[in-house]
């Protein structure tokens, strides 16, 4: 069996990327990365990694500190020792006891297509900051208005 | 005579702590006046709507029932194994199960997601108060 290790993007501890960061295999992140990750295959956030970045990946997996958007294409796990600020989107999220996070939570087979649909089509977001305006002071369980999907309420306004 | 034994929970009206009798199933916050429920409280099966499902305890919906309810305050967490529509805040662990289905808002100490489970957006606050 191949070494995984040979193919593994590593940035180490005490290392330092700023940009774009797009992959064919695995990687783990263990020092310093501001941007993005975009892989199929999975990603890792090491204890002690600073990752100001979105990733976007088969697999994550969180032991660190993340600010930024996590959309995993099959899986997210989060450790005990995670922190994310940032929204998630997975196929499977598995949370340990312990791991700390703030923001939008979407899992299940439709999550992951919502959430990449909703980054390659950035420029409506103006649509959407009107439509999440209006629906603030609404109540959430109220279906025929809140529970419409962005792309519906932008349709509506145009 | 030796008093009975008491415990602490958290009233969810005012979040005062006080100490109620350990087989009280109910109480009168003494900080805020308003009647608390101490009990676990379960949603067993079948369907439910209601505006707040309310205790100092832990709620629990079962695999066979949804619980549709604008608020659930739960002081010692919430366990979910069917499906749950609400705003949750909870002072105990979350855990959301395998076969469980959630949407809504949530706010808790912390949280364990098992594999397979399903959520339909929302938006989570976990971590220390
Ligand atoms: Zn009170």
């Amino acid at each position: 069996m191949a070494d995984t290790r040979d193919n593994t993007t590593t940035i180490g501890p005490g290392a330092r990327f700023k940009g774009e960061l797009t992959l064919e295999g695995p990687a783990q992140i263990l020092g310093c990365i501001e941007g993005s990750i975009e892989s199929n295959g999975q990603v890792t956030i090491g204890n002690g990694a600073n990752c100001n970045a979105t990733v976007e990946a088969g697999t994550i997996i969180v032991d660190g500190s993340v600010q930024g958007d996590l959309i995993a294409k099959e899986r997210l796990q989060l450790t005990g020792k995670a922190n994310v600020q940032g929204d998630i989107s997975a196929a499977a999220l598995v949370v340990a006891e312990g791991a700390t996070f703030v923001g939008h939570v979407a899992v299940g087979p439709e999550a992951v297509a919502a959430a990449q649909s909703k980054r390659t089509s950035a420029p409506k977001a103006v649509e959407y900051k009107a439509a999440t305006k209006r629906s603030a002071s609404g109540d959430w369980l109220n279906e025929n208005e809140s529970s419409k999907d962005w792309a519906t309420r932008a349709a509506d306004a145009a | 005579m030796k008093p009975p034994p008491e415990r602490a929970v958290r009233c969810y009206h005012c979040s005062a702590e006080i100490a109620v009798p350990a087989a009280a199933r109910t109480a009168s916050c003494p900080a805020c006046y308003k009647g608390i429920v101490l009990d676990d409280l379960a949603v067993r099966e079948g369907a439910g709507m209601s505006s707040r499902l309310a205790t100092c305890g832990k709620v629990t919906i079962h695999k066979k029932a949804r619980a549709v309810t604008r608020h659930v305050e739960a002081g010692a967490g919430v366990e979910v194994d069917g499906v749950l529509e609400a705003k949750v805040n909870s002072g105990g662990t979350v855990v959301v199960g395998a076969k469980a289905r959630v949407k809504g808002d949530f706010s808790a100490p912390s949280l364990v997601v098992e594999e397979g489970a399903v959520i339909e957006g929302g938006f989570f606050r976990i971590g220390p108060a």
